[in-house]
């Protein structure tokens, strides 16, 4: 974007006047500036599009293995690999797709997701392990692996609409007890990791974000995900884990059902029954929960 | 036309503006072929759906008994039965996927009402057992966030706050939109509602993929249409 930005400008300065060579000048200062000031922060990160699997809360290529009793909120499939051993332990809070075709979908936009979220930059690089580290809202890029021992911040600055996307060449690794803390306002729903091979996260760590991961993925003992664990071609291993998908709740207010108390007077719908022949007949009824619609 | 008074006129732009008269006074919408009933069918208890009549083909996923926004039992349009199995609709991604179910704890309805939303003409024909009897203006959504084609069903009734988007009403549908798979705390579902708190002009296409219609106009469709019956979105 930088570049195009230049090439624009010297463009433009082909076709100025003298008399408007102050105006160019100007125009070169502000561009440089802004790159100035662009270059010393992270670059704005874009949300990574999951498709059908955003109800997945663990996807895989080739196999789901879990021992212990693990907890899942959010869908469950594997495909093409459709085995799945330890199921009798799970706790499983959504659908166990199993290797469907809302599944094999799902595979098939994780793709493209994996495909996005490695195509996000510009990018800042990371090197050191993530430890100890307070990052902001942008994309970060390690040519090869991505540790993290200890406590990893995201800090969103009031900016709940805040992207972080990390990208790993290779592997993914947590240590044990290392954790992702999320503050002013990040979520976890806009946190995404690409994981060029394979992911582990170390026992009893808390993890927030989706895991994109080319191969697999092993949840150690007793670690909690807020976010997804998605393997695009190998296994997901879980352990008397406890996997949360994370879904961005609206951002406008809604307070649930209350003051709907008062509704008797739409009993004046039932004038209309005779309109739509039994059990179609329009009545609304107060939500429950907020509604979401696409506006 | 000039002695008319002006408050005549703006009067009828006004109404001219929400609603474009009985489907008569149009063609297009008589042309179209639309079954005067469609068989429904409410659930008692949640079912798992498959690919074909029987428990040994591939499942689809479980179809609740209830709509998660209301609390409405779930009433899927039934498009065939064979062997004490039902072929419904289902709700949600893909668009226009449908499936077996057992016909065991369901409960057999009809409808008389279908409703065809056009997206190129951006109006919505509303259809009484096969005949067109309301045509609406409505706004559609925009290039970048259209509204999704196919056939479709209302999922849920609900009524919304006054503070609430696309208040005072809305139906929420089987679609979800094409482009984006979360919007607002919601999976991209697409849905009928009113303008307040969202505005737009009516006959243009600038949503994110809901069909906005006049809020006389919910009120009117929201005292007649419920869960199951079905909507026909085409171009």
């Amino acid at each position: 974007m930088q570049h195009f930005i230049f090439r624009a400008l010297r463009g433009r300065k082909l076709v100025q006047s003298r008399a408007a060579g102050s105006t160019v000048l100007v125009a070169v200062f502000a561009a440089a500036l802004f790159v100035t000031l662009v270059g010393g922060a992270a670059a704005a990160a874009h949300g990574v599009p999951l498709g059908t699997a955003t109800r997945f809360a663990v996807l895989a290529g080739s196999g789901i293995t879990n021992t212990g009793p693990t907890t899942v909120t959010g869908d469950l499939g594997t495909y093409p690999t459709t085995s799945m051993t330890g199921t009798g332990s799970l706790t499983i809070n959504g659908t166990n797709q199993a290797g469907d075709a809302v599944t094999q979908q799902a595979k098939s936009d994780l793709v493209i997701a994996y495909k996005t979220a490695a195509g996000e930059g510009p990018t800042s690089p990371i090197t050191a392990d993530l430890g100890g580290q307070s990052l902001n809202p942008g994309v970060y890029n390690s040519a090869s692996s991505i540790g993290l021992t200890g406590t990893l911040t995201l800090n969103a600055h009031g900016n709940p609409d805040a992207m972080f996307v990390f990208q790993a060449g290779s592997t993914l690794k947590t240590a044990s007890a290392s954790s992702v803390a999320l503050v002013n306002g990040a979520r976890a729903c806009n946190v995404y990791w690409q994981v060029g091979s394979s992911a582990t996260l170390g026992t009893g760590s808390t993890f927030r974000g989706s895991i994109l991961a080319h191969d697999s993925i092993t949840v150690t003992t007793g670690t909690t995900v807020y976010g997804r664990v998605l393997a695009r071609n190998g296994a997901v291993t879980l352990d008397t884990d406890t996997i949360h998908r994370s879904a961005c709740a609206q951002t406008h207010k809604h307070k649930g059902g209350k003051g709907h108390k008062g509704h008797k007077g739409h009993k004046g719908h039932k004038g209309h029954k005779g309109h739509g022949g039994s059990g179609s007949t329009g009545t609304a009824h107060p939500p429950k929960r907020p509604v979401g619609l696409t506006g | 036309m000039r002695g008319l008074p002006l408050t005549f006129l703006a009067a009828l732009a006004l109404f001219a503006s929400t609603w474009s008269g009985p489907a008569s006074a149009r063609t297009a919408p008589s042309a179209r072929v639309v079954e005067p009933n469609q068989k429904l069918a409410a659930l008692l208890r949640g079912h798992e759906a498959f690919s074909k009549p029987n428990s040994e083909s591939a499942p689809l996923g479980r179809v609740r008994a209830r709509r998660p926004l209301t609390g409405e039992r779930t009433v899927l349009p039934v498009l065939g039965a064979r062997g004490g199995w039902l072929h419904v609709a289902l709700p949600g991604r893909p668009n226009g996927h449908t499936g077996w179910i057992r016909q065991t704890a369901t409960v057999p309805r009809t409808t008389r009402w279908h409703l065809v939303v056009e997206t190129s003409s951006r109006r919505v024909t509303v259809y009484r057992s096969g005949r067109a009897i309301r045509v609406f203006k409505a706004i559609v959504g925009k290039r970048s966030t259209p509204t999704p084609h196919g056939k479709f069903f209302v999922e849920e009734s609900i009524e919304l706050r006054p503070s609430d988007v696309g208040a005072p009403f809305a139906l929420a549908l089987s679609a979800r939109s094409t482009v984006l798979q979360e919007f607002d705390g919601g999976p991209g579902q697409i849905g009928l509602h009113g303008l307040d708190n969202v505005g737009g002009v009516l006959g243009s296409a600038v949503s994110h993929g809901c069909v906005r219609l006049a809020d006389r106009v919910m009120r009117w469709l929201v005292g007649r249409i419920g869960p199951g019956v079905p909507v026909t979105i085409t171009r």
